[in-house]
C-alpha cells in the first residue's frame, strides 16, 4: 500500500493516442496506473499504489480561447497559473477560484495543472456565492480505464445533452477517466475587490452576523473568520464595478459589524490568496491538515469541541461558516490514529464530513483521506467507477471513503 | 417515434399488478381505468401519446420504494413523471409500463434560513420554493417558463434552465442534496443541507441532475436559496436588422457584462404579440433584444448607460428602459406571451431547443431561413441569445396529413446544424424521445456508450424511462459478468428501437 | 390537441366548439397550478388540463361518457381560475359547460344522485322553495349522523340563526334616484340571496340611490339560471334566462330606458354575462340575450363608472377582500372592489393564494362535499393568517361557505360601501 516502496516509472504522453496506448496497456497487464498532471498534488487524497504514472503534463495544447463566448478549451496538461494569466489577459477569470494548494504538498506551484484542478475539483473562497469547479466545466475528453478516448459535454454555456458526464469527472480524482482535455466556462473579472476585516466577536455571533449578511443581496465574494493578531478576524470581500463595491460597503456599515479595517484591491487580492492557500493558518509543515465541510451553523460548536479535545492547534472558517480548515499537531495527544477518528466523529456529530487534507502516507492509508459514506453511496459510487474503469486500474482506491482502504473492485 | 415493442406479457398481467400496486399506496392511487389513464397519454408535448399500463400516484418516499420493488421483482417498466410539463416527451408513457407520478409529494419539508437551503419534496412546483423563501429575503434562481406548475423533481431530472440562468446557472448549480430511490429500491442519499456536503464524493448529484428519469427517482431535493435581488430593470432594444441584434448580445457579453436576461424576439413574433395585444410597434424592428440587468439602483443605472452605448453602436433604432416595476413587467409581458401569440397565428407549432456557441447566432439564423425554404413551412424566433440557447418556432398544421413529419424534419436539420456549428441538441429541455434518434449526429459512438454504460451501475435491467435520451438500448448483460442475473443473460438480444 | 372528433359530431355546433376549443390547447399544464381540485387531489383526471383531454375522448368516441370522465367532469368547481391564466386563451367554461349539457344528454346517472341534483337546481332557483326547504332543515337536523355525502352536506349548511323575513325591496318597484337622476339600472335580486341574507339587497339599493341612480326590480325576472346550468341542465336553465331577458328588455325598451343591469352576486353576474353566448344558436333570442350581456355589469363596475362619494365615517377597518371565482376569472374583476374599498377609507389586505376557490361554488359544496371541505378548510386558514378585522366579498355563496368560521365579520363589498358613504353600519360589524 505504501506508494514509496519503488518509485514508480513515469510515463508522460504528448498526445491523447499516447495516453490510450498506455491505459490499454496496463489494462492488458492488469497493472495499477497512478494518474496524475504534474504530480504536484499527489499528497491529496489516499497514496496510490501503482508501479507506472501516468502523467498528463505533457498535454499542453491551448485548443481555444474565445473571450466573447467566454469559453477556453486547453490539454489537461497546461499549467493553472498560465490560464489564468492567459484570462487576466483580457479581463477574464476562472469564478471558483481554485486553490492551488501545491505548496502544501512540496509541490512547485507554477507546476500545477488545470487538469489536476478539474480532477481534484477544488474551489475557493468564493464557491459559496458564485459556484464551484464543477459548475464551470462545459466539457471534458478523457480515456477510461479500457484505454477508450472519449469526449464528453460541449463547448455551449447550456447544455442538457445526455448525461452530465463534465460534472462526474470532475472531483473524481483521476479514478474513472485519465482526464485529457477540458473546455471551462470564464467570467469577466471584477472591476475591482475591497475587504473589510473586523475583529471576531467569537465564532457563534460571527457565523450568525454573516448569515445575516449573506441573506442581503449584497456583492459579498469572501466571508471567512481567519486567525489574526490577538485572536481571529472576519473578513467579508466585495467584488464588483467601483461604484458598487463603494454603496455595497456602505450597507454593511449597521450589519452588526464592529468598526474594521478596510483592504484595498491589491491587499484584498493578497489576503484571499492567503485565505485560499490556507497560508493564514500558518501550518507547520509537519502538522496534518483538515478539511471540514459543515453546515455553516453547526460550525461554531464544532470549532469548540475540537479545541476542547485538544485536536486542532489552528483553525479557521470559509464559506460563512460552511467550510472548516484545521491543523493537527502532528504530536496530537493520543497520536494520530485516536485523534484522527475522534476528529470525524466530532465533525460527524456537527453533520459535517472531515477531509484529511494532509497527512503523512501512512495515515491517510490507515484512515482514509475522506470520511465515511453511507454503504449504499459508496457502493454506487463504486458500481460508477467500474463502467468506466472495470478492471479499477485508474488512481485506484485514491478516492476510497474511510473504512473501505481500496475500493471494492 | 419508434419505442420499445410493449411487452405483451406485462400487459396481460394489469389487474394483478395493480392489486399488488394498490396494497402500497391505497385503492384511489392506482389508475387502471382505460378512461382515467388516458389524459395520461402525454406531457408538454402533445406529438407523442402512448397510454400507461397503469397510473400510480405514491405519496412518500417508502411508498415510492416499494412500487419499485414490486416493478423490478416483476419486470416492468417505469416511467417517472411530475406533472407533466416536459417540452422532449420525458415522460412519454410506455404501454407496458407504469406511470410513476410524483406530485403527491409536494411537502416543503425545511426552509433552513441560515444555511439558506431548502430542502422540499419531488412533487412542489419549482414557484412554490420562491414563495416560502421571499418573507426572508431569498429565491430560488432557476426559473423554466413552466416554473408556475412544473415540479422542483422534474426540473432536477431535466436541468431545467429558464430566462435567468445566464447570470444564475441552471438547476445543476442549485442543487446541493438529493434523496433518491434506486431500481434497487434502495433509498439513497447525496450531499446535504449546506452547500459543499458533498465535496471530496463522486459527484453523484451532478450526475443525477439532467438525467431525464433513466438513474434514479429523485423524492427529495435540497436547493440553495439567495438573496432576491434588490432591483431590476428591463431594456427594450429594437434593431433595423437581425445581424445588428446579434452583434449586440456579443457586444453586451464581450464587455463583460452579464444580464440576468438577454432574450431575442424577431419581427414576426413582434407582429404576433402586437396583435394579440391589439398594440402597434414599430415595423421597422427586424429583431427585438429584451435585456434585464439587477443589482442595486446604481449599479442598474451604470450598467443601463453601458449596454444602451453598446446598442447604439450596433445600430440600435430605439432603446428603452424600464423605470418602474409596471414598466418592467409590461416588457417583459411580450416574451411571455410569445408562444401563446404564435400560437394563435397557426394551427400548431413546434418548438425546439438547439444550442450554440453565440458567435455563431447569424449563421444559425440564415440556415433556419434557409430550411424553411426548403420545407414551406414558416417559423419565428424567440430565445435566449445570452447563452445562445435557441427556441425556433416552426409552425404547421397537424391536421394536414405530413405536416407534422415535415415540421419534425425542419426542427431536426435545426439542430444538426447546431450541432455542425460547435452547437448541441438541448439546452434546457432536454433530448426525451424528441431528440434522441439526433444523439448520434452530437456523439461518436465512443462517446455516447461512455454515457449508457452508466446504466450499468444504476439499473441494469434498464427499467426507468427505457426508451428515452438513448437511440438504442445499454445492453448491460454485454457490459462485464457482473448484470447477468442467475446465470442467465436478461436480453440475449435487444433490437434498436 | 388535435382531436379526432367526427365531422358527424361536429354536426353539432356545440361539439364543433368544443373541437376549436380543445385545438388552442397545448397541453402546457399552467393551468394545474391554480385548479382547486388538483391542488387538493394532485391527479391529472381532477385538472383542467385533464378534463380537457377527457371531454376530448369524449366526443371522439361519442355516445355516452363512462361512469369515470363524469365523476372528473363533476368534479370541476368550474371557478375558471385555469381560464384567467391560461396562456393560450382556451375558453374552458364554455367547454365545460357544453361537456356538462353533453353528460345531462347522454349519461343516466343513478336514481339516488339524479333526484338530489333534480332537487338542488329546483330548489335553488325559487326562493319560496328554498326557504320551506331550510325550515325543512332545520328540523332535519337532529338526524344528521344517520346521513351522510351530499344530504349531509346539504343539511350542514343550512344556517342555525333564524333566516331573515323576505325582504320588501325585493319584490318588483322602481327605487328613486337621490338628488339628479344619473343612471337607469335594473337590479337582479337573485334567489338564494333574497333568503339568505336580504341586507345585501338593502345595501345596494341604498348605495346607488346615494349616488343618484334609479333602480328597477323588474317584474318576471328572478333566477338568472345558473344553479340548473352548473348541472348542465339547460332545460331548466333557459326558461329562467329567457324570463330574465324578456323582464329586462321590457324596461330597457319602456320609456325610461335602462343603463345597465347590475349585479350584485357575482356568481349571477357571470351567468348573465353568457346569455348572449348560451342562446347564441336560437335565432328568437340571440340577439336580445347578447343585448343583455353586453350591458350587465358587476355593482363595483358601476360604483367605478359612477365614482363613489367620498366616506362621511372614518371606518378604518382592516378587510380580507376575497375575491370570488365568479368575480375575478369568471368576469375577470380584480381591480374595482379593492379600489373602491380603498376609497371608502379601508385598509384591503389580500389573502395569500387569492385565486383559489373557497368550495362553495354554487351547489358544489354540497355535491362535493369532501373537495369543497378541503378548501374551505384552506381558505379559511388563509383568511385568517392575513389579521383583517373583516372579510368582505361580491358573492353571497363564498359569503355562505366561509362566515361561520373565519372569526370575523363577513359581509358583502356593498355593505361597507354603504357604510362609508352614509348606510348602517353592518349589522355583524357591531361591538
Amino acid at each position: 500500500m505504501i506508494a514509496h516502496l519503488h518509485d514508480p516509472v513515469v510515463c508522460r504522453p504528448a498526445c491523447v493516442a499516447d495516453v490510450a496506448d498506455v491505459v490499454r496497456a496496463a489494462r492488458s497487464k492488469g497493472q495499477a496506473l497512478e494518474v496524475a498532471g504534474n504530480g504536484t498534488r499527489r499528497g491529496l487524497g489516499n497514496p496510490v499504489a501503482a508501479a507506472v504514472r501516468l502523467e498528463l503534463g505533457g498535454l499542453g495544447h491551448v485548443h481555444f480561447y474565445e473571450p466573447d463566448d467566454l469559453v477556453i478549451r486547453v490539454d489537461a496538461g497546461v499549467p493553472l497559473a498560465d490560464v489564468e494569466r492567459m484570462l487576466a489577459g483580457q479581463g477574464q477569470y476562472l469564478p471558483f477560484e481554485p486553490p492551488c494548494h501545491a505548496a502544501l504538498y512540496g509541490g512547485v506551484p507554477a507546476r500545477s495543472t488545470i487538469g489536476g484542478a478539474i480532477a481534484t475539483g477544488l474551489s475557493g473562497p468564493r464557491r459559496f456565492q458564485v459556484g464551484a469547479a464543477r459548475d464551470f466545466v462545459l466539457g471534458v475528453d478523457g480515456v477510461n480505464g479500457q484505454g477508450e478516448a472519449f469526449s464528453a459535454g460541449g463547448r455551449t454555456m447550456k447544455n442538457v445533452t445526455g448525461y452530465d458526464l463534465s460534472k462526474l469527472l470532475c472531483g473524481s480524482f483521476g479514478t474513472m477517466a485519465a482526464l485529457t482535455r477540458l473546455t471551462l466556462k470564464v467570467l469577466p473579472a471584477p472591476e475591482t475587490e475591497r475587504t473589510m476585516l473586523f475583529p471576531s466577536a467569537g465564532l457563534a455571533r460571527d457565523v450568525a452576523v454573516l448569515a445575516a449578511i449573506l441573506s442581503r443581496p449584497l456583492a459579498v465574494t469572501g466571508a471567512a473568520i481567519v486567525p489574526a493578531e490577538g485572536g481571529m478576524a472576519v473578513a467579508v470581500r466585495l467584488e464588483g464595478s467601483a461604484p458598487g463595491v463603494a454603496e455595497h460597503a456602505g450597507r454593511l456599515d449597521g450589519a452588526g459589524l464592529p468598526p474594521g479595517r478596510v483592504l484595498a484591491a491589491a491587499e484584498s487580492r493578497l489576503f484571499w490568496s492567503h485565505v485560499r492557500e490556507l497560508d493564514v493558518l500558518g501550518a507547520g509543515s509537519d502538522d496534518m491538515l483538515w478539511r471540514i465541510h459543515v453546515p455553516a451553523t453547526g460550525a461554531a460548536a464544532l470549532a469548540d469541541a475540537l479545541r476542547q479535545a485538544a485536536l486542532v492547534s489552528s483553525l479557521m472558517l470559509d464559506w460563512g461558516g460552511a467550510l472548516m480548515f484545521c491543523t493537527m499537531p502532528a504530536a496530537v495527544s493520543g497520536g494520530p490514529d485516536g485523534a484522527v477518528p475522534r476528529l470525524r466523529a466530532l465533525a460527524a456529530q456537527a453533520g459535517g464530513r472531515a477531509i484529511l487534507l494532509r497527512a503523512p502516507d501512512p495515515i491517510r492509508a490507515a484512515h482514509g483521506a475522506f470520511p465515511a459514506q453511507a454503504p449504499g453511496v459508496a457502493a454506487l459510487a463504486a458500481r460508477t467507477r467500474r463502467v468506466f474503469d472495470p478492471a479499477g486500474i485508474l488512481n485506484p482506491g485514491r478516492m476510497a471513503p474511510a473504512g473501505e482502504s481500496a475500493e471494492a473492485c | 417515434m419508434r419505442m420499445p415493442d410493449p411487452d405483451q406479457g406485462v400487459i396481460a398481467r394489469r389487474g394483478a399488478l395493480a392489486a399488488r400496486l394498490r396494497a402500497i399506496v391505497g385503492a384511489q392511487w392506482v389508475l387502471d381505468d382505460e378512461a382515467e389513464r388516458r389524459p395520461y397519454r402525454c406531457d408538454g408535448i402533445t406529438a407523442y401519446q402512448a397510454t400507461p399500463l397503469l397510473v400510480v400516484l405514491p405519496a412518500s418516499t417508502a411508498e415510492i420504494r416499494a412500487v419499485l420493488a414490486v416493478c423490478r421483482e416483476q419486470g416492468v417498466k417505469i416511467v417517472p413523471r411530475g406533472s407533466g410539463t416536459s417540452l422532449s416527451g420525458g415522460a412519454l408513457p410506455l404501454e407496458d409500463g407504469v406511470l410513476l407520478v410524483t406530485s403527491r409529494l409536494c411537502a416543503i419539508v425545511a426552509m433552513d434560513v441560515e444555511n439558506r437551503v431548502a430542502r422540499v419534496q419531488c412533487g412542489v412546483p419549482n414557484i412554490r420554493i420562491s414563495e416560502a423563501a421571499r418573507p426572508f429575503g431569498l429565491c430560488y434562481m432557476p426559473d423554466p417558463s413552466s416554473q408556475m406548475i412544473s415540479t422542483i423533481g422534474g426540473n432536477v431530472a431535466e436541468n431545467s434552465g429558464g430566462v435567468h440562468c445566464l447570470k444564475y446557472g441552471m438547476t445543476s448549480n442549485h442543487v446541493v442534496g438529493l434523496e433518491a430511490v434506486l431500481m434497487s429500491g434502495e433509498v439513497i442519499r447525496l450531499g446535504g443541507g449546506f452547500q459543499g456536503a458533498a465535496d471530496g464524493e463522486l459527484d453523484l448529484i451532478g450526475l443525477l441532475t439532467g438525467s431525464e428519469g433513466l438513474l434514479a427517482v429523485v423524492t427529495e431535493i435540497t436547493v440553495r436559496l439567495v438573496p432576491l435581488p434588490e432591483a431590476a430593470r428591463v431594456m427594450s432594444m429594437s434593431f433595423a436588422s437581425v445581424e445588428d441584434a446579434c452583434r449586440c448580445v456579443g457586444a453586451i457579453i464581450g464587455a463583460g457584462i452579464i444580464p440576468a436576461g438577454l432574450e431575442f424576439m424577431d419581427r414576426k413574433v413582434l407582429n404576433a404579440v402586437a396583435s394579440l395585444l391589439r398594440e402597434e410597434h414599430d415595423p421597422r424592428t427586424a429583431a427585438l433584444l429584451l435585456c434585464e440587468l439587477d443589482g442595486t439602483a446604481a449599479e442598474i443605472d451604470a450598467l443601463i448607460e453601458r449596454v444602451r452605448g453598446l446598442a447604439e453602436q450596433a445600430g440600435a433604432i430605439d432603446i428603452r428602459a424600464s423605470r418602474t416595476e409596471e414598466e418592467r413587467e409590461r416588457i417583459w409581458r411580450s416574451r411571455k406571451l410569445a408562444f401563446s401569440a404564435i400560437g394563435k397565428m397557426c394551427k400548431d407549432y413546434y418548438c425546439t431547443d438547439g444550442t450554440i456557441p453565440r458567435n455563431r447566432l447569424p449563421d444559425i439564423l440564415d440556415r433556419m431561413a434557409e430550411l424553411s425554404r426548403t420545407y414551406g413551412l414558416d417559423y419565428a424566433n424567440c430565445f435566449h441569445a445570452g447563452d445562445g440557447n435557441l427556441h425556433p418556432i416552426i409552425m404547421y398544421d397537424a391536421a394536414r396529413p405530413g405536416d407534422l413529419d415535415k415540421a419534425e424534419a425542419f426542427g431536426a436539420d435545426v439542430l444538426r446544424a447546431c450541432v455542425d456549428m460547435g452547437g448541441v441538441l438541448s439546452g434546457e429541455h432536454g433530448v426525451g424521445v424528441e431528440k434522441r434518434d439526433l444523439m448520434t449526429h452530437q456523439f461518436a459512438p465512443a462517446d455516447l456508450r461512455q454515457q449508457q454504460v452508466l446504466k450499468c451501475a444504476f439499473d441494469p435491467e434498464e427499467l426507468l424511462n427505457p426508451g428515452k435520451v438513448f437511440p438504442s438500448p445499454c445492453r448491460c448483460a454485454e457490459f462485464g459478468r457482473m448484470h447477468v442475473r442467475g446465470g442467465e443473460m436478461r436480453f440475449p438480444d435487444i433490437p434498436r428501437f | 390537441m388535435l382531436n379526432t372528433i367526427s365531422p358527424a359530431a361536429k354536426a353539432d355546433p356545440n361539439i364543433a366548439l368544443a373541437g376549436e376549443i380543445i385545438g388552442a390547447c397545448v397541453h402546457c399544464g399552467i393551468c394545474l397550478s391554480h385548479c382547486p381540485t388538483y391542488q387538493v387531489r394532485h391527479e391529472e383526471n381532477d385538472s383542467p388540463r385533464g378534463r380537457i383531454f377527457l371531454m376530448k375522448e369524449m366526443y371522439e368516441r361519442g355516445g355516452a361518457p363512462d361512469a369515470r370522465t363524469v365523476e372528473h367532469l363533476d368534479r370541476c368547481l368550474t371557478c375558471l381560475a385555469c381560464e384567467a391564466i391560461c396562456p393560450s386563451g382556451v375558453e374552458y367554461s364554455r367547454l365545460i359547460g357544453h361537456g356538462r349539457e353533453h353528460v345531462a344528454a347522454h349519461y343516466r346517472r343513478p336514481p339516488a344522485q339524479a333526484a338530489l341534483r333534480r332537487v338542488l337546481a329546483m330548489l335553488l332557483s325559487r326562493p319560496r322553495l328554498f326557504r320551506m326547504g331550510l325550515a325543512a332543515g332545520r328540523v332535519g337536523r337532529p338526524f344528521r349522523a344517520l346521513l351522510s355525502g351530499p344530504l349531509r352536506a346539504m343539511l350542514d349548511m343550512v344556517p342555525t340563526a333564524p333566516l331573515p323575513a323576505p325582504s320588501p325591496v325585493d319584490r318588483p318597484q322602481v327605487f328613486a334616484a337621490e338628488g339628479t337622476r344619473r343612471m337607469r339600472v335594473a337590479l337582479l335580486t337573485g334567489c338564494v340571496q333574497t333568503v339568505l341574507d336580504t341586507a345585501i339587497n338593502e345595501a345596494t339599493i341604498r348605495l346607488l340611490r346615494r349616488h343618484g341612480v334609479e333602480i328597477v326590480v323588474a317584474a318576471g325576472a328572478g333566477c338568472c339560471g345558473a344553479p340548473a346550468e352548473h348541472m348542465g341542465d339547460s332545460g331548466r336553465a333557459l326558461p329562467l334566462v329567457k324570463a330574465n331577458i324578456a323582464a329586462w328588455l321590457r324596461e330597457a325598451d319602456g320609456p325610461y330606458g335602462l343603463d345597465a343591469v347590475v349585479v350584485n352576486a357575482s356568481g349571477c353576474g357571470t351567468s348573465i354575462k353568457a346569455y348572449g353566448h348560451a342562446l347564441r344558436l336560437d335565432p328568437a333570442w340571440a340577439g336580445r340575450a347578447a343585448r343583455i350581456s353586453a350591458m350587465t355589469l358587476d355593482i363595483s363596475e358601476l360604483m367605478e363608472r359612477i365614482g363613489l362619494l367620498p366616506p362621511v365615517v372614518p371606518t378604518g377597518l382592516r378587510v380580507a377582500y376575497h375575491a370570488a371565482c365568479s368575480m375575478q376569472h369568471g368576469q375577470r374583476i380584480t381591480r374595482q372592489p379593492r379600489a373602491l374599498l380603498a376609497a371608502a377609507g379601508f385598509t384591503v389586505l389580500d389573502i395569500p393564494d387569492g385565486y383559489m376557490c373557497c368550495g362553495s361554488a354554487g351547489t358544489y359544496n354540497l355535491l362535493q362535499p369532501a373537495i369543497a371541505g378541503e378548501l374551505k378548510q384552506r381558505k379559511v386558514a388563509a383568511i385568517r393568517a392575513v389579521g383583517a378585522q373583516v372579510a368582505a366579498s361580491g358573492n353571497i355563496g363564498c359569503m355562505t361557505q366561509l362566515a361561520g368560521e373565519v372569526g370575523i365579520p363577513f359581509v358583502h363589498t356593498v355593505q361597507l360601501l354603504d357604510w362609508a358613504t352614509g348606510g348602517p353600519r353592518p349589522a355583524g360589524l357591531e361591538g
